[in-house]
């Protein structure tokens, strides 16, 4: 920017010397800025866009649809949020959005053709090295409101009842990740034993405002009230899970499909979160994964749309831990 | 004459590239501008600057939080980054000979050339389970955010208030030494006070560099929309909303956001006038 400056006004004591070049340069800046307006050009691959919940998973398919179909055009999975991806498909940028959350009013009155693709679950996530399993739905909320912050203020603080989390993938060493001592992942907080009550300062993580999974944690656990200024906000799934595995006051929340063992996933009000109490619906955190697209879009993308809701990639999607079944695909 | 032509072509294209180079300038303004007045205009400068809560879910966008977080951050980083880069400057200028002082200018500058993302790496890995561990809290922190950031800034502060020193008249230190002054009353009474607005050029540079790092801070700040109360408390900067809340804002939320580059944009500006202030200063002499 410095250099900048000193190069304006070195130029511009000679104003008239210039003219020549300021005027190449503005029918350049116009001609530029008339080009802006034109038509997208229809890509030769197709471009899916939106929630980091949802990425993962589409990588999955969009790698398989590549695999098995070698011929048809190459899907390019993007991030940048839910409402990026509602945007992005507003704006031609995508053909296909993601959201890990229902449209909101405004982006419902856009009418764009909606998948599910699936279900998610919300898996609210602590340390290995916390002794609780199980907390209310109140409590959790109070703890994101900030009404409780200290883990010895929870009312129902269950210590040693094992969660079945086997359905969950990633989660088969949940029960060895329960014994509290010799994880060695945090060398100074005192080692749990069962007798002593576990104290401490609640670290509170959560997603930023406008996140797909924050704007479902929302909906789901918080009611319409406000999540503490005092949170860690971070913008990733995997952000706030590194996080927790680190840190064994805090608590976050993720995606389901995307717990492994170095957190502890709680059961709600008793209700573990797996695959089957989703289904069910004993396990109340559970959001849709949706597509969206323009109603004009080109065949190649029906085609790998098509693709995406097929039994094929029901199996892909539910051996990762979503939800397939039961919700047809909605139009 | 073809000479002179030729001379005339290259005028032109030099003064082209010049105006592309400052349109850039130009362009940023009035587009951040353009975006985000009518936030100024829906919810009032002050209330804005003023406003304690951050909330794009329930319309209240106050960056006022985010303002002391900068002011805090920033300042963390010039305590730690000051005298570490100043103390390297007078070695490599006074003390060290100069193959060790080329040496140690050849890694500075290397310095420089990390990724803000590699930085933000190591404090997110080392630092800020240090501060967990050894100084409590979350440490997602203003600490952590300013031991990165007083890194970061290490090259500007280092290389600037290097050049400041070797500006400094050689004869004015023969002059000292020759009254038999040792080397350090020399730097201490002579060398550092002629540099002085030299070293406070470098000083504001490096803070308008710690203002605006931001992938960095994102991920070692934690990002918290409070106001903190500690060092070891999470804190978030001006840069690291926009970029944070980029992403997935609409409407006023979007314009809340280019309103808090403008905010930043201002404070930039004065910082880099002051700066050139100081140098101009510190030439006069």
């Amino acid at each position: 920017m410095k250099k900048g400056f000193q190069q304006l006004t070195g130029v511009f004591p000679k104003p008239y010397r210039m003219a020549p070049a300021l005027l190449i340069y503005l029918i350049i800046m116009v001609l530029g800025m008339s080009g802006c307006s034109g038509d997208s050009q229809p890509a030769s691959s197709i471009t899916v866009a939106g929630s980091t919940s949802v990425q993962p998973f589409m990588d999955l398919l969009a790698e398989e649809y590549a695999r098995l179909y070698p011929d048809k055009p190459a899907v390019n999975v993007q991030g940048g949020g839910s409402s990026a991806g509602v945007r992005s498909v507003l704006t031609g940028a995508a053909s296909v959005g993601m959201l890990s959350r229902r449209l909101t009013s405004d982006e419902a009155a856009e009418n764009l053709n909606v998948i599910v693709m699936a279900q998610d679950a919300i898996a609210v996530i602590v340390n290995p090295q916390n002794p609780i399993t199980d907390i209310s739905l109140e409590d959790l909320c109070k703890i994101y409101t900030g009404e409780i912050t200290d883990w010895g203020q929870l009312s129902q603080v269950t210590q040693g009842t094992q969660v079945s989390t086997a359905d969950s993938p990633g989660n088969q060493d949940s029960q060895a990740t329960q014994e509290p001592a010799g994880q060695g992942s945090s060398e100074a907080e005192e080692p749990d034993n069962a007798e002593a009550p576990f104290q401490g300062r609640i670290h509170v993580i959560s997603r930023e405002e406008g996140s797909g999974t924050r704007g479902a944690f929302d909906e789901l656990v918080m009611g319409g009230q406000e999540v503490t200024p005092r949170s860690i906000f971070q913008d990733s799934n995997g952000a706030i899970r590194q996080t927790v595995a680190q840190d064994p006051m805090a608590i976050g929340y993720i995606s389901l499909g995307l717990v492994d063992d170095s957190v502890k996933p709680l059961a709600i009000s008793g209700v573990a979160p797996t695959v089957e109490n989703c289904r069910s619906g004993k396990y109340m955190l559970v959001r849709p994964f949706i597509l969206v697209f323009q109603h004009d879009v080109g065949p190649e993308v029906r085609d790998y749309l098509d693709f995406v809701t097929g039994p094929h990639s029901r199996e892909i999607l539910s051996g990762e831990g979503l939800i397939t079944d039961g919700e047809e695909a909605a139009r | 004459m073809s000479h002179s032509r030729d001379e005339r072509r290259a005028e032109l294209v030099l003064a082209l590239v010049a105006l592309v180079s400052v349109s850039v300038l130009g362009l940023i303004t009035v587009f951040v501008f353009k975006e985000g007045l009518p936030a100024f205009r829906e919810m009032g400068l002050w209330q804005f600057i003023t406003g304690h809560r951050w909330s794009p879910s329930q319309n209240a966008f106050g960056i006022f939080p985010m303002l002391v977080g900068t002011f805090m951050v920033t300042l963390g980083a010039l305590a730690i980054g000051m005298p570490l880069g100043l103390g390297c400057a007078v070695y490599m200028s006074e003390f060290s000979g100069p193959r060790s002082a080329a040496l140690l200018k050849h890694m500075v500058e290397l310095m420089a050339g990390i990724p803000s993302v590699v930085f933000g790496f190591v404090g997110l890995t080392v630092i800020v389970p240090f501060i967990r561990t050894y100084l409590g809290g979350p440490g997602f922190s203003v600490l952590a955010s300013s031991i990165v950031l007083g890194f970061m800034i290490l090259p500007t502060m280092v290389s600037v208030s290097y050049d400041a020193l070797r500006a400094v008249p050689q004869a004015y230190r023969d002059n000292m030494l020759a009254l038999g002054a040792t080397t350090w009353q020399t730097v201490r009474m002579v060398v550092l006070p002629s540099a002085k607005s030299g070293i406070l050029a470098a000083a504001i540079l490096a803070t308008g560099r710690a203002i605006g790092e931001t992938m960095a801070v994102i991920m070692v700040a934690g990002n918290a929309t409070a106001v903190p109360e500690s060092v070891l408390d999470p804190v978030r900067t001006l840069t690291s909303n926009i970029a944070l809340e980029m992403g997935y804002s609409a409407g006023l939320h979007r314009q809340a956001l280019f309103a808090t580059g403008i905010v930043l944009f201002v404070i930039v500006t004065l910082l880099n006038l002051i700066a050139r202030a100081a140098i101009r200063g510190g030439s006069a002499k």
